[in-house]
């Protein structure tokens, strides 16, 4: 993955406990997502530049599925990275970091989206096998991954109608009735097909992992 | 506690998101005190987090990332490229070393900012770049509102040839919260147009470069602060505007 470009921001003393403090460039390799978050409480723009490096294309990724568009991806994944800038001293480190600014994205991107009147569509579930994911822990960016190929054959094995649903509600922020009148299906239906898309996705994800 | 356990269909809804917010608080509070759904709320969970990484991926802008960075510690550099054609990159760079050079020092004050000019050429940062024909042409104080009553900023207009360049530099503004920004606008008769936005550091200091294109005038400027950067019109207060 790219480096972010810009002057490298010293790691203030009291920030180091115990012993010589560690070169920037091991400390941004090897921090977990936690300890990024509790760096940036500190004011450590490198840690900001590390959290991107390392969740930045998928928070743009997640962005551009549901706006569409590279423009409105780009302020959304602008903003999700301040706000964590803004709000890392009332982080709850639960190891939940990417889940977490995910989740921040996709609720602006949903904003962003009804701003644009965009009409729900069912978009391609294709692999993306060339992708990287980026992680302190080869390991973890190894799982990730996996996980992702998972979560997306399922997606593309789904009927039509399933997929059509779990866009709507998830991905474009409509509530179940609204979903209902979208797509012209009963409120019950919207249910229903909710929950056979959950059993697939929980079917698939819980299958090991092809060799 | 809820009588019964979790029906697959609110495990459903809770992982794409679709339970109306009593529907979830009612979920949520049974899990807290039923162990078996617990777990299988955080499977619903896991699941929904799964699907947020799912979409195609896709690489960010290369300009992305320090922009961001930039925003991060109090500064911007305008991306205008949806309002206007850039016409070169000669002012971006010299826009980036008058920013650089305006880190660590007090806000500008009225007639600094030539100064600071004379300053950097004879320093050679922006050799290449910044001629000698570079004149500051116009001048702006701004005062914070009562929203922000220790707030203030100048606002300079500088030309070089065709090319004119707005630089804003504020102190003493608000911290800003979650998606929040300060959006300057160019005010010109009855319309109104976006200057572009600008979050402020810590210490409530901020600054703000627009490339200003051929034919924009304003006879005034002013600041609000808006709940993100995409609104095309103020919906927050005024925090600054011109004295008199």
């Amino acid at each position: 993955m790219r480096a972010l470009e810009g002057p490298a921001v010293p790691i203030p003393r009291s920030c180091v406990h115990g012993g010589a403090p560690a070169p920037v460039a091991d400390r941004r390799e090897t921090d977990s997502d936690d300890e990024l978050m509790q760096r940036m409480a500190k004011g450590e723009h490198d840690a900001l530049a590390e959290l991107y490096r390392r969740h930045g294309a998928a928070v743009y990724s997640l962005a551009r599925h549901i706006c569409n568009d590279a423009r409105a991806a780009e302020e959304v994944t602008q903003d999700t990275f301040l706000r964590a800038w803004r709000s890392a001293a009332g982080f709850e480190s639960r190891g939940r970091c990417a889940a977490w600014l995910l989740q921040i994205a996709r609720r602006r991107a949903i904003d962003e989206r009804r701003r644009q009147g965009r009409q729900v569509e069912t978009a391609a579930w294709q692999e993306d096998a060339l992708a990287a994911d980026a992680a302190a822990d080869p390991e973890a960016a190894v799982v990730a991954h996996d996980l992702r190929a998972r979560v997306r054959r399922a997606l593309a094995a789904m009927s039509a109608e399933q997929r059509a649903v779990v866009e709507a509600v998830f991905f474009a922020g409509l509530t179940g009735r609204q979903a209902s009148i979208l797509l012209g299906i009963p409120p019950g239906t919207v249910k229903s097909r909710l929950r056979l898309a959950y059993a697939h996705l929980r079917a698939a994800l819980g299958e090991p992992t092809p060799r | 506690m809820s009588p019964r356990c979790l029906t697959e269909e609110e495990l459903a809804g809770y992982a794409f998101d679709a339970l109306a917010p009593g529907e979830r608080k009612r979920v949520q509070a049974h899990a807290r005190a039923c162990p078996s759904c617990r777990a299988r709320i955080a499977e619903a969970q896991a699941l929904g987090d799964a699907l947020l990484a799912a979409p195609v991926r896709m690489e960010p802008p290369a300009g992305l990332g320090p922009r961001i960075l930039d925003r991060a510690r109090g500064t911007l550099t305008l991306d205008l490229r949806h309002r206007t054609r850039r016409r070169g990159t000669l002012w971006l760079g010299v826009a980036a070393a008058l920013l650089l050079a305006a880190n660590g020092l007090q806000l500008w004050q009225a007639g600094h900012l030539r100064a600071e000019i004379a300053r950097l050429r004879a320093a050679g940062a922006v050799a290449g770049q910044l001629g000698a024909t570079a004149t500051v042409e116009r001048q702006l104080s701004l005062v914070g509102t009562a929203v922000a009553p220790g707030a203030s900023a100048q606002v300079s207009v500088v030309r070089e040839a065709d090319q004119e360049m707005l630089l804003l530099t504020a102190s003493g503004l608000p911290a800003l919260r979650g998606a929040e920004v300060y959006h300057l606008w160019l005010l010109q008769g009855d319309r109104r147009r976006s200057g572009g936005t600008f979050t402020v550091a810590a210490d409530g200091r901020g600054a703000l470069v627009v490339h200003l294109p051929t034919g924009v005038t304003f006879d005034a400027v002013g600041v609000t602060r808006e709940p993100n950067a995409s609104t095309r019109q103020p919906q927050g207060p005024k925090v600054l505007g011109e004295t008199g």
